[in-house]
């Protein structure tokens, strides 16, 4: 009779039910469908507890927030910007205007022009462009890299010799990056590698941001795997990538969204101040780091622009995060970071 | 009859929250008056805890509170911070559920007591004070006092810990004590010495009591009046003879019903509704063949786990062993069920992760099937996961909280390859056959109760047709009405469906209406292994007896002729004599 290979159907059970007749048995039968002595009922009437999904808590959490709001109609206007500016703008960013050289704003060069004759709102939509897909692509990318490390040493950890000598390595290599004097490590790669592609200031400044998501990714792994249905599942004799997969990621993931959010404005701040200074993006691209780079600080439209927007973007990121953050997590309090 | 010291009258409590306004408690009135026990009796979620909360005036702030609380013709929703800290501790104390979180993991248990007297009596000297903890810790019955009373809180069992709580809730000789499950997170055989502390301080100290609970049988032996409660509204209020007895409303009956009885085999099991399910399936059962004829489904020889203490940080040296699991023997037949029996440290959960782990034990050897479990290739252990399988003891933790039920009883049929068609018609037909409907499929876990949740866990372990499934302690974190339906469904499948149960558990008087055979485990060993009415009826083995003693049963007469004087009355009085100093200043 439990023979794993034997199908049974809903027919089946209702016959082998008739069999034994538990309706015939009051007992079995008040306990399973007497109203008074079954576990409260799964309400299905009223505007009910149950009645409202988590998604759905969760959109009405994030969107009663005025600072979602704020976030993403800024962050949206920004992209808007700077996927349309450059298309109906007739200047483009490395085309000189030597006669109107440090002039203000006007109906021909909108923010002005920098003492090289460069239009500023050309090459600051332009590197508005540039920093959002490197903000995007690095965070994506650190938070990737995180995953893999942290849920790999927090799930291997309690598994034997072997488990914990894997978990020592993979923590060591946390701990060797972060002592690495990651600033300098960029100034001698960057150049290099932008003769390439400017694509490679991704892997770059992911590569130096992952540590400290993987050692709390590791440290939440490892908690879930004390868990009884992580648990259950080993004793299921459920593959180890599919328990990762399927128990662990979903039940860490609005942490992950959460710090991928936050993660993409730190990654724009790395990134222009890296091209700041010289060692980020390089001719023929743009950055918002290397248009700010052209300053005059006599000539106040030479460098307001390209700030304001490199602070909004980085201000509509974060209260976007942190409206996430409330929503997820309403426990966590808004006045923590 | 005298004043009462605490009248609660007409007490709402509510909380708002995401979903809307949730309602503790509403309209509870009730009294204690001098000397009495009164004992607040209700399932989780009833509101009980609250009431008592409400009482100490230690709600969290965004509660909604109204009604009257008057304690000693104190109002005390008028009284302010500063007032209440001088009645708590001092004229009200507190007994709480969890004695490790309950003192100060930082400050000696000594210091802790001392605190309490000082707080109320500044004029008692340090040295004074700490002397009066040490007697106190004597009082309560806590060998070496002067040494224990200098060693931290994780020094001490839980029961010693619940020992030195009830010395901190005496020592001022309140007017009223409130115990909140005082003993649920203790094993029995402590929870009866410190119940019999509890009833002997209150007598000692002439205090009110009252006491909250959802156990019946700790109940019987303690309280004078009864109160019951449900969803927030008092049920029934009566003397403990009368609740017990003959209670009146149909949901005492119930609650009274469900309570599995240890001390009842054949008569009283007609009361109980467990039991009597129980007792309706041994008798669909009875033209079984007898046990030596039927194929051994699990076989546990000489098992022993053992792991080594060491010390030292960096240079390891071990400097003893740990036996948790010392040679231990069994096997279970087909269709048959085992209880494993043992307090908290007896080596039960170690037992079962060794037989789950499908791998060479440390020692002896493991049996599924007649095959040996480390002889298996990997193959062959993939597949024996179905027919070995195990349900945990706490529904909330063991079902993934983002996945729908349909999902998590997938689960393993997925891993043992079953087609998409035949695992969406298993999954309806294991929902009815746990007694959920087919339609809740696609709902996920924190929709259901506590049952609902483990009868999910239980449809999960029936997934893929096993023969044996490892019951750890399946009904320990429900309440006792939702039990009693958790146990009748399991006798239920196992009759219709010939599955093996190993049940773990710490309660005797669950096993009893289960189980064919018991193994009662004391310090990694198995001291007594028999049939369940031989253990139940005549136990050989010294510790079985004090289990079965122990456990609390729900009849006041029986109970009461059972207590025993638990309080050290001249270690009480102290050595000086006439302490605190006076005791008018609280009166």
């Amino acid at each position: 009779m439990t023979n794993p290979n034997d199908i049974r159907g809903t027919d089946d059970a209702s016959a082998l039910r008739r069999a034994t007749d538990p309706e015939a048995n009051p007992v079995i039968g008040s306990a399973v469908d007497d109203p008074d002595l079954r576990d409260t009922e799964v309400d299905e009437s009223g505007p009910a507890i149950e009645s409202l999904s988590r998604g759905e808590l969760l959109r009405r959490r994030f969107l009663r927030n005025p600072s979602a709001w704020i976030g993403m109609i800024i962050f949206a206007a920004l992209v808007l910007m700077a996927i349309i500016g450059p298309m109906v703008y007739q200047y483009g960013p490395f085309e000189r205007d030597l006669r109107n050289a440090l002039t203000g704003p006007s109906p021909y060069h909108w923010f002005g022009v920098n003492e090289n004759g460069l239009d500023i709102f050309a090459r600051t939509m332009q590197g508005l462009r540039i920093s959002l897909v490197i903000g995007v692509g690095t965070a994506v990318l650190t938070t990737f890299l995180a995953l893999l490390v942290g849920i790999v040493a927090g799930y291997v950890s309690h598994k034997g010799k072997w488990g914990a000598f894997v978990d020592g390595a993979l923590v060591n290599l946390i701990n060797l990056f972060l002592v690495i004097p990651s600033i300098l490590l960029l100034m001698l790669f960057s150049p290099a590698l932008q003769q390439a592609s400017w694509l490679w200031m991704i892997p770059l400044l992911a590569g130096f941001a992952w540590m400290l998501t993987a050692r709390v990714l590791r440290a939440m792994t490892q908690q879930l795997v004390r868990t009884e249905y992580v648990e259950a599942a080993r004793f299921m004799g459920v593959n180890p990538i599919v328990t990762m997969t399927r128990h662990i990621i979903p039940n860490i993931a609005s942490w992950i969204i959460i710090d991928t959010t936050l993660g993409v404005s730190a990654a724009i701040l790395g990134e222009t101040g890296l091209s700041f200074i010289g060692f980020g993006i390089q001719y023929p691209q743009v950055s918002l780091g290397t248009v700010l780079q052209d300053y005059n600080i006599s000539a106040p439209y030479t460098w307001i622009p390209p700030a304001v927007v490199l602070a909004a973007l980085v201000i509509s990121i974060n209260l976007m995060g942190e409206a996430l953050r409330d929503a997820l997590d309403p426990t966590s309090g808004s006045s923590r970071i | 009859m005298s004043d009462p010291i605490l009248s609660v009258r007409d007490l709402s409590v509510s909380f708002p929250s995401e979903y809307g306004t949730v309602h503790a408690v509403q309209d509870l009135s009730y009294e204690v008056h001098k000397g009495e026990a009164l004992a607040i009796v209700g399932e989780s979620g009833s509101g009980k805890s609250v009431s008592s909360l409400a009482v100490m005036g230690l709600l969290p702030r965004t509660a909604a509170i109204s009604g009257e609380i008057e304690m000693l013709g104190h109002r005390m929703f008028e009284l302010d911070d500063k007032q209440l800290s001088r009645l708590r501790g001092n004229t009200i104390s507190m007994v709480f559920q969890d004695p490790l979180s309950a003192l100060t993991p930082v400050y000696r248990v000594g210091d802790q007591i001392a605190e309490v007297v000082r707080i109320h009596h500044p004029e008692v000297s340090k040295v004074r004070a700490r002397q009066r903890a040490e007697e106190l810790l004597d009082a309560v019955g806590i060998p070496e006092p002067g040494r224990r009373a200098s060693q931290y809180p994780h020094e001490f069992s839980g029961g010693m810990r619940q020992r030195a709580m009830i010395a901190m809730a005496i020592a001022n000789e309140p007017e009223l004590i409130i115990a909140d499950e005082p003993t649920t997170a203790l094993d029995v055989t402590i929870q009866a010495q410190v119940m019999d502390l509890l009833k002997s301080a209150q007598e000692l100290i002439g205090a009110a009591t009252v006491l909250i609970t959802h156990d019946m049988g700790v109940v019987a032996g303690f309280a004078d009046r009864v109160l019951v409660m449900k969803e927030s509204r008092m049920v029934e209020l009566g003397t403990v003879d009368e609740i017990f007895y003959s209670p009146r409303e149909k949901y005492t009956q119930d609650l009274l019903a469900a309570v599995p009885r240890v001390d009842a085999g054949e008569a009283g099991a007609s009361r109980s509704v467990a039991g009597s399910a129980m007792q309706k399936i041994a008798d669909l059962g009875e033209d079984r063949p007898p046990r030596e004829e039927l194929p051994t489904v699990l076989e546990v020889e000489d098992l022993a786990k053992v792991f080594p203490i060491t010390k030292g940080a960096i240079v390891r040296r071990k400097i003893g062993e740990q036996r948790a699991v010392d040679g231990i023997s069994f096997d279970i037949r087909e269709g048959e069920c085992l209880a494993l029996v043992g307090e908290s440290g007896s080596g039960k959960t170690t037992t079962l992760m060794e037989i789950m782990q499908l791998r060479t034990p440390q020692e002896g050897t493991i049996r599924i099937g007649g095959k040996e479990t480390g002889a298996l290739t990997r193959k062959e252990r993939a597949t024996l996961r179905s027919d070995i399988t195990v349900v945990f003891q706490d529904p909330m933790a063991s079902l993934d909280p983002r996945m729908p039920i349909a999902d998590i009883i997938k689960e393993p049929m997925r891993v043992q390859g079953y087609s998409k068609e035949r695992m969406e018609e298993r999954v309806d037909w294991l929902l009815k056959m746990v007694g959920l409907l087919p339609e809740h499929a696609a709902r996920f876990p924190t929709e259901f109760s506590g049952g609902q949740r483990q009868r999910v866990g239980v449809a999960r372990a029936l997934a893929c047709d096993p023969k044996l499934i490892i019951l750890d302690e399946p009904t320990s974190a429900l309440d006792v009405t939702v039990q009693a339906g958790v146990l009748a469904m399991l006798a239920d499948l196992r009759a219709r469906l010939g599955v093996s149960f190993l049940f773990v558990s710490h309660d005797l008087s669950v096993v009893r209406h289960i189980s064919d055979r018991i193994a009662v485990m004391q310090k990694g060993r198995i001291v007594e292994l028999g049939d369940t009415e031989e253990v139940f009826t005549n136990p050989q083995h010294p510790y079985s007896k004090e289990l079965l003693s122990a456990v609390p049963i729900p009849d006041p007469e029986v109970a009461r002729s059972r207590r025993r004087e638990a309080i050290d009355r001249k270690a009480f009085e102290g050595t000086s004599g006439g302490f605190p100093a006076d005791r008018e200043d609280s009166q």
